[in-house]
């Protein structure tokens, strides 16, 4: 049997038997026993882990003294150096799951599996769950029992270092990443075994839940587009004739940017389309379908547009994962921004 | 319409005096065989090998898997419509298969020459990579083919095809006047009305966005890969190879469509717990907005007229086809008709969406998990001793993984695995859990 | 934006989407002969460098053969 592992609880004043508002102004003091909820999980955790201290702040001092706050409870663990650190239950408690969620990543940050608890509305999940590892629960206090029995399990494994399952085996909040692994059937019977539930109106889960796009603030209006300098960006893969940098067809792992300064437009020719994804014959006749820098030059002369970019960027948009099309992406705009580009035209194919 | 289809069992096969099945084992007279597909002037090389299940065996790279099969009673060809065959309506009478059986289309023929495209698919025949391909359990008899060199390379990729198909009718021709060791009888009777009517939504991705081609490779339907409004098949058509044709996966080569486990396992439902209603072949990568959601709004139609309460959606490809069919699963949620998307996943890294668009209507979706290797955590798949097709690679870029940096690797050595995996009938039980 | 999938650029975070004309040849379209082909596309890339100085409140689609521009938001 695995030895028994030191467990350091995190509670708030109300929940250590402090008080309410009225002692939430406390500062981060520890204790070495279990206090207040963290008698009960010390039940919960039973023979598997001893809770050798208990951290406790106020929620208002955790919220308001912040920097003071993480800097006692970092110092805490240091000292206490426990196997693991349980946070909570939060419930539905706001700053107080906040508060459980920063503790848990000042663990992580030293190195000690961290665990906490709370409903999956709670302002603490919104803001950390990618990064902490939380136990739904309901909202209300009156839970607490079988909160702190998944809590605890979940707690124990972590401290033993053991692999986590996935989200809905070991009861936790999915923080946003996807693992390959096996199911019990193969896709073909799950697809129609989840049709019929589907049918029958019986209960069933999608295996990739849908998650809202991210909101992007547009950015403000060009105010005096005569004044503009203007870059072109394309994902349509376009290289110089040859493709001497050995760009990929599809699968961008890297962008490429080429000297257009001297150019007036593209000629076919001098550049083809390296993309897996259409058939690129038409761009390799007239490049500036996916490139249009004949029309920007011709604008330019018109006083349309300041001045055009004297770099084109390129790369093969096909194949390409979201997160890697944000990391290139992100590339791409921190060089424009630095060149002062005030307007960017990315022609996507 | 009703198939009856017999199995002849193949447990391995061998070259000798005359082709011949007997017992489950498959005799080849490899130069009667290799004469048939001479007969084709375009023809430049041809050659027969034999790879058996858990040899230290690769076949590189494979464009296409056929199964043997033979009409032996009732009207048309199997595989129609390719390069001339019979277009007649297939799906009736009696056909005959050789079960466990498989003829990869092995050739350098690259599938266009439009932007980096390249044929990059091999199968193993032990080891990691074959413990994930299905036709690495299969005896395969691999046609390995090269055309004449002058011609265009839609013209070659017709030749390749036409002469995997030869090989494959030369095979299963000796089963057709056998009495076959296994009968299974497809068709649809009425069913109760009680039971739930279902549509099968079978995507396919046509080349002509691609390649301008409308004929050389990709799934056809009798042999028509051309961009179309959709098409309805009747499930035994698909049976009898109405729906094949070489393609980037090993999940969606002409095996893995006659033998798809979705609609094999919609049939045998038909009557139990669902009426299956037939298949609507919905052609992907059309290349305007207005396209793209035209063909999905007349899938979900076409699905509401043969009154369907549910569907099923599977698709066989990536990138922006994505929109067509997921927009396909919205219009049939909008017109009432309870759906189930099975997928594949892109990489979700850094907490990215695992697809390209996220469509809440979208709502009971089954994956088959990451369709990149790279994410499978295979690594390198270990050196093989012996390579059937092409010894070394030259061709390809860095999208293939199998090259670094553009020079020549030896295909028998430590490799990594094709780039994509693809699982797009569900025939594994890989798929990827929220973490 | 200039993408001929404008729905895919508007529902995936791109303010300024304008509707190009297909996926083979954005910015433009070779049936229509040398001439209307680059008057054509002009329209397309002026429409782009308008939407520029728009003010938008969320993902919005102009479109080069209408007038004003369409406003669509991503659902």
């Amino acid at each position: 049997m695995a030895s028994e592992l030191r467990a350091v609880h995190y509670v708030n004043q109300f929940f250590a038997g402090l008080g309410g508002e009225a002692a939430a102004g406390t500062p981060v003091q520890v204790r070495r026993e279990p206090v207040g909820a963290g008698r009960a999980l010390a039940a919960a955790l039973g023979a598997h882990a001893r809770i050798v201290a208990t951290v406790i702040a106020g929620d208002n001092y955790f919220s308001d003294e912040r920097e003071r706050a993480r800097a006692a409870v970092r110092d805490a663990l240091r000292e206490l150096a426990p196997d693991v650190v349980i946070a909570g239950p939060a419930f539905e408690a706001g700053r107080y799951g906040i508060a459980c969620a920063e503790v848990c990543r000042i663990a992580g940050a030293e190195g000690i599996p961290a665990v906490t608890a709370m409903h999956p509305g709670a302002p603490g999940v919104l803001m950390y769950r990618r990064e902490v590892l939380i136990v739904p629960t309901s909202a209300s206090a009156a839970d607490m029992p079988a909160a702190l029995g998944a809590l605890a399990r979940l707690a124990v494994k972590v401290g033993r270092r053991e692999p986590l399952g996935p989200a809905d085996v070991e009861g936790y909040l999915p923080r946003g990443l996807r693992k390959s692994g096996e199911r019990a059937e193969p896709g073909s019977k799950r697809a129609l075994d989840m049709l019929e539930a589907k049918l029958a109106g019986r209960p069933y889960a999608s295996e990739v839940p849908y998650v809202a796009p991210e909101v992007v603030p547009p950015a403000p209006p060009l105010r005096d587009l005569a004044r503009a300098q203007i870059a072109l960006v394309t994902t349509g893969g376009l290289v110089p004739k040859g493709n001497p940098d050995g760009q990929t067809s599809g699968n961008a792992k890297r962008y490429f940017r080429y000297p257009i300064a001297q150019l007036e437009t593209l000629r076919p020719g001098e550049w083809e389309a390296y993309h897996v994804g259409y058939f690129t014959h038409l761009v390799d006749r007239n490049p500036n379908y996916v490139l249009p820098l004949g029309y920007m030059r011709e604008l330019e002369k018109a006083g349309v547009i300041g001045a055009l970019h004297p770099w084109a960027y390129t790369l093969p948009g096909v194949s390409t994962p979201v997160a890697a099309a944000r990391r290139l992406g992100e590339g791409i705009a921190a060089q424009l921004r630095d060149a002062r580009v005030g307007g960017c035209l990315l022609v996507s194919t | 319409m009703r198939l009856e289809l017999g199995s002849f069992p193949v447990r391995d096969a061998r070259f000798g005096t005359r082709t011949r099945w007997a017992d489950g084992v498959l005799e080849i007279d490899r130069a009667a065989v290799l004469a048939a597909v001479r007969r084709d002037p375009l023809v430049s090389t041809v050659e027969l090998e034999i790879a058996r299940p858990g040899e230290s065996v690769r076949i590189w790279p494979v464009r296409d898997v056929v199964e043997p099969r033979v009409k032996a009673q009732g009207p048309g060809v199997v595989y129609p419509g390719w390069f001339g065959r019979s277009i007649e309506t297939v799906g009736r009478g009696r056909t005959h298969r050789l079960a466990g059986l498989g003829v990869p289309e092995v050739s350098s023929v690259n599938w266009h020459d439009a932007g980096g495209d390249f044929v990059d698919q091999y199968i193993d025949m032990s080891g990691p990579w074959a413990a994930l391909i299905p036709q690495s359990r299969l005896v395969n008899v691999c046609c390995v083919v090269e055309p004449e060199p002058a011609l265009a390379v839609q013209t070659k990729n017709e030749v390749v095809h036409r002469a995997t198909l030869t090989v494959a009718d030369q095979l299963a021709a000796v089963v057709r006047d056998l009495t076959p060791p296994d009968v299974e009888v497809f068709e649809l009777p009425p069913a109760a009305a009680s039971l739930p009517g279902v549509v099968y939504i079978q995507c396919v991705h046509s080349p002509q966005a691609m390649s301008h081609s409308e004929h050389t490779f990709c799934t056809g339907t009798y042999g028509l890969t051309r961009l179309a409004p959709p098409w309805l098949l009747h499930p035994n058509e698909i049976l009898d190879g109405a729906l094949s044709g070489p393609y980037r996966t090993m999940f969606a080569t002409s095996w893995a469509v006659v033998n798809n486990p979705v609609l094999l396992e919609l049939y045998r439902r038909h009557g139990r717990s669902l009426r299956f209603l037939g298949v609507i072949v919905f052609r992907t990568e059309w290349t305007t907005q207005d396209e793209k959601d035209l063909m999905a709004e007349q899938a979900g139609k076409l699905a509401a007229m043969l009154g369907a309460q549910g569907a099923v959606v599977t698709w066989d490809a990536g990138g922006n086809e994505f929109i067509e069919v997921v927009h396909a699963v919205r219009a049939c949620e909008r017109l009432g008709i309870k759906t189930v998307f099975l997928t594949s996943e892109d990489s979700a890294e850094g907490g990215a969406p695992s697809m390209l668009k996220p469509v809440p209507e979208a709502d009971a979706i089954v994956t088959t998990g990451f369709f990149n290797t790279s994410l499978l955590e295979l690594g390198r798949v270990p050196p093989v001793e012996r390579v059937i097709g092409y010894r070394r690679k030259s061709a390809g870029d860095a999208v293939d993984a199998t090259i670094a940096g553009g020079e020549a690797v030896e295909t028998a050595g430590a490799i990594a695995p094709p780039w994509r995996y693809d699982d797009h009938y569900g025939f594994n039980r890989l798929s990827t859990f929220a973490h | 934006m200039i993408s001929a999938i404008y729905d895919l650029a508007l529902t995936t975070g791109a303010s300024r989407v304008v509707r190009g004309c297909r996926i083979e040849h954005v910015c433009g379209n070779p049936t229509l002969g040398a001439e209307k082909d680059h008057a054509y596309g002009l329209t397309i890339i002026r429409t782009a460098l308008g939407a520029l100085t728009a003010a938008v409140t969320g993902p919005t689609l102009f479109d080069p053969t209408e007038s004003p521009p369409e406003t669509v938001h991503a659902s």
